[in-house]
């Protein structure tokens, strides 16, 4: 059972529900999500399984006509209604977020000085000068050289790790004690990427604070995270500590399929790939039963009727809902 | 130590000291720089480099969709930088470009049969059996049914269907040379695999020759024979895959190998970290302004390309001891 002490946030059955031309579309169903204080959660997905969505129900950044419920969402002890925030500052200085594109989170006629005064006014009812020194600190701090002149440049005239490092600084600003990145380094370099994920791991160690870490790059998960949450088809299938993501002995099959599917950097030269067949299923045609059914070689008569249920590794912990689990390592390969 | 063997050189494609430069409002672009290198036949050359580094502009003048400024580019024996675009024409079909964005390459009013059938259309001399013979072959090569996808247009099929679908176009002519710029970059993981795989059966079922692009280190490991690394223009270093993944002589490549996720190098320095300005590039060694082991004589000399045994080539000054390591893992 969880403890309430060691737990920043804990969301049980998560549900998202999107109108649409073609009518309402679950795209999150049933997600739980466990971040422990002072840990990095991954949550990893393709393109489609709701790892984005899920991370915009907990922003509170969905359309009005959104529908999102939940079993429970506890943060930092308290109660929350998904739809209703305790206090008005809530979101930017308890939970913030970093989007994956700088160019279209940040606003690109305002200055970079003024998008992370922002919160600095609004939340900490700070006055333009002492809000303005407080940013400098901000850019200096996220690694940005000369960070006085970059206060009057507009978001178009840095380099996109530059406007990463940015709009850290914004989300960072009211130390919020988690922070969500939502794919954060994709689209950049290998080596930007690499000084931001370093960046956001010391900004972590610094101020104490939890993250979420969105990515649909399982190998930069496994460098970054302390647990990995799998998303398929709008669902949890799997949540699971590193260790396993790192030798390969994950139980479901579709993390097992994904990890095999991931062209590695350190496996040996000319190594085949395996694919998975098929595509993820149509969110308004879910399949009964198990979603990656359709697509699992594992797949028999009953994974196509009936919704497989969660279930425990007794030696890892790692949580799983597949009613023919990986058993070994050595199946795995 | 035991000397390596020279890979054997069966050159298909030549490229001599190729350059391309842009002018703009702001100055000169300097995209690629005496580029020079040799394509085997049948092998498969994954060229890395990030954003930057003309990676995707060296394959596009090479096919002449991009106007070079100096240098010049062999097919056998045919100079294609001489040629005008007339005669370039003719030599079109049997270079067959992928590129990154499979939707947009698609054009969304035409059905998938006649997608692939238009180069046979345009080029009636690369028909050997029939049009349709040869659509449904290069449809059956992706792993697609004529009757099932035929009359259907690209809106009807995923991202990774439709790289397919431009695949199968490029094989329908029967080309020599595939040029993939990209090829996966758009595609979820569990589908990029099944379209690398394709690739590669293609390749050798059909005897290609494939330039691969990507900036994506695992992805050009799993189906590179040769890797060159590009840098702000330049060629850093090209060597064979296992070699230069063990054990990279250039600085940039061993930073570029450091960065990768799951990769489990030692961190390496990167003293700027960030790629200058391609209107405005170091003199010498254009790394230089990131390297750690950068000295006088790299502002000064621009590095040629040396050869180096076991078939590598490296344009540093001062190259990582590569030897060892690549003498053990061998």
């Amino acid at each position: 059972m969880t403890d309430d002490t060691t737990d920043l946030l804990v969301v049980r059955g998560l549900r998202t529900t999107l109108r649409t031309s073609r009518g309402p579309v679950t795209v999150v169903d049933g997600a739980d999500l466990r971040v422990p204080r002072g840990s990095t959660v991954g949550v990893v997905g393709e393109s489609g399984s709701g790892k984005s969505m899920f991370a915009r129900s907990l922003m509170n950044l969905l359309p009005a006509d959104a529908d999102v419920t939940a079993d429970e969402i506890t943060f930092d002890g308290r109660e929350l209604d998904p739809r209703r925030p305790p206090h008005r500052h809530f979101w930017g200085t308890e939970i913030s977020m970093v989007f994956q594109d700088p160019m279209t989170a940040l606003n690109p006629v305002r200055t970079v000085g003024a998008q992370i005064c922002d919160p600095l006014r609004v939340h900490r009812r700070m006055n333009r000068r002492d809000a303005r020194a407080r940013a400098a600190e901000l850019l200096a701090h996220v690694g940005i050289p000369a960070p006085d002149s970059r206060l009057d440049q507009y978001p178009h005239e840095l380099s996109g790790g530059m406007r990463q490092r940015a709009m850290i600084a914004v989300a960072i600003a009211c130390e919020p004690q988690l922070l969500i990145a939502d794919e954060p380094t994709t689209g950049l370099d290998v080596t930007v990427q690499r000084q931001i994920l370093a960046l956001l791991r010391r900004l972590k160690d610094e101020h104490g604070m939890a993250m979420v870490l969105i990515s649909h790059d399982i190998a930069l998960l496994a460098d970054e995270v302390d647990e990995v949450n799998v998303m398929y088809a709008g669902e949890v299938v799997e949540n699971t500590g590193v260790a396993q993501i790192r030798d390969e002995t994950v139980r479901h099959r579709y993390t097992a399929a994904l990890l095999r599917a991931h062209p590695d950097v350190d496996a040996p030269a000319r190594t085949r790939l395996e694919s998975i067949p098929g595509g993820p299923p149509d969110p308004l045609a879910m399949p009964a039963g198990c979603r990656f059914a359709p697509r699992c070689e594992h797949a028999r008569a009953v994974c196509a009727t009936e919704t497989p249920r969660p279930a425990r590794d007794p030696r890892t912990g790692a949580a799983y809902a597949c009613h023919f689990p990986a058993e070994s390592a050595e199946e795995l390969v | 130590m035991r000397t390596k063997e020279e890979p054997p050189r069966d050159p298909l494609l030549r490229v001599d000291d190729l350059v391309v430069e842009y002018a703009t409002g702001n100055g000169i672009v300097h995209a690629v720089s005496g580029a020079t290198f040799e394509v085997n036949r049948g092998e498969t050359l994954g060229i890395v480099g990030e954003s930057g580094s003309g990676k995707s502009t060296l394959l596009r003048a090479m096919l002449r969709l991009t106007p070079h400024s100096g240098g010049s580019v062999r097919h056998g024996d045919t100079v294609l930088t001489d040629l005008d675009e007339k005669r370039m024409r003719p030599l079109r079909p049997s270079l067959q470009m992928i590129m990154q964005d499979p939707i947009a390459s698609l054009n969304p009013r035409r059905r998938v049969r006649d997608i692939v059938a238009e180069g046979l259309h345009m080029w009636p001399d690369r028909v050997v059996t029939s049009v349709e013979k040869q659509v449904a072959e290069g449809l059956e090569a992706v792993g697609m049914d004529i009757g099932t996808v035929g009359d259907r247009r690209p809106g009807s099929f995923s991202g990774g269907q439709c790289q397919r679908i431009a695949i199968a176009r490029a094989l329908a002519l029967r080309p020599d040379v595939l040029f993939c710029d990209e090829p996966v970059s758009a595609l979820d993981v569990s589908v990029q695999a099944r379209v690398l795989n394709l690739i590669q059966d293609a390749k050798e079922a059909l005897g290609l020759t494939v330039l691969f692009v990507s900036h994506d280190l695992g992805v050009v490991k799993s189906v590179s024979d040769r890797v060159m690394v590009m840098y702000l223009g330049r060629i850093c270093e090209i060597a064979p895959v296992e070699d230069i993944y063990a054990a990279p002589a250039h600085p940039y490549t061993n930073l570029l190998l450091s960065s990768a996720p799951g990769s489990r190098r030692p961190a390496v320095p990167d003293l700027t970290g960030e790629t200058p300005s391609p209107l405005d590039p170091p003199s010498g060694c254009r790394f230089r302004t990131r390297c750690p082991l950068a000295q006088d004589r790299c502002a000064d000399e621009i590095p040629p390309l040396r050869a180096l045994p076991g078939g590598r080539g490296v344009a540093c000054h001062f190259p990582l001891d590569h030897e060892t390591e690549a003498g053990a893992t061998a």
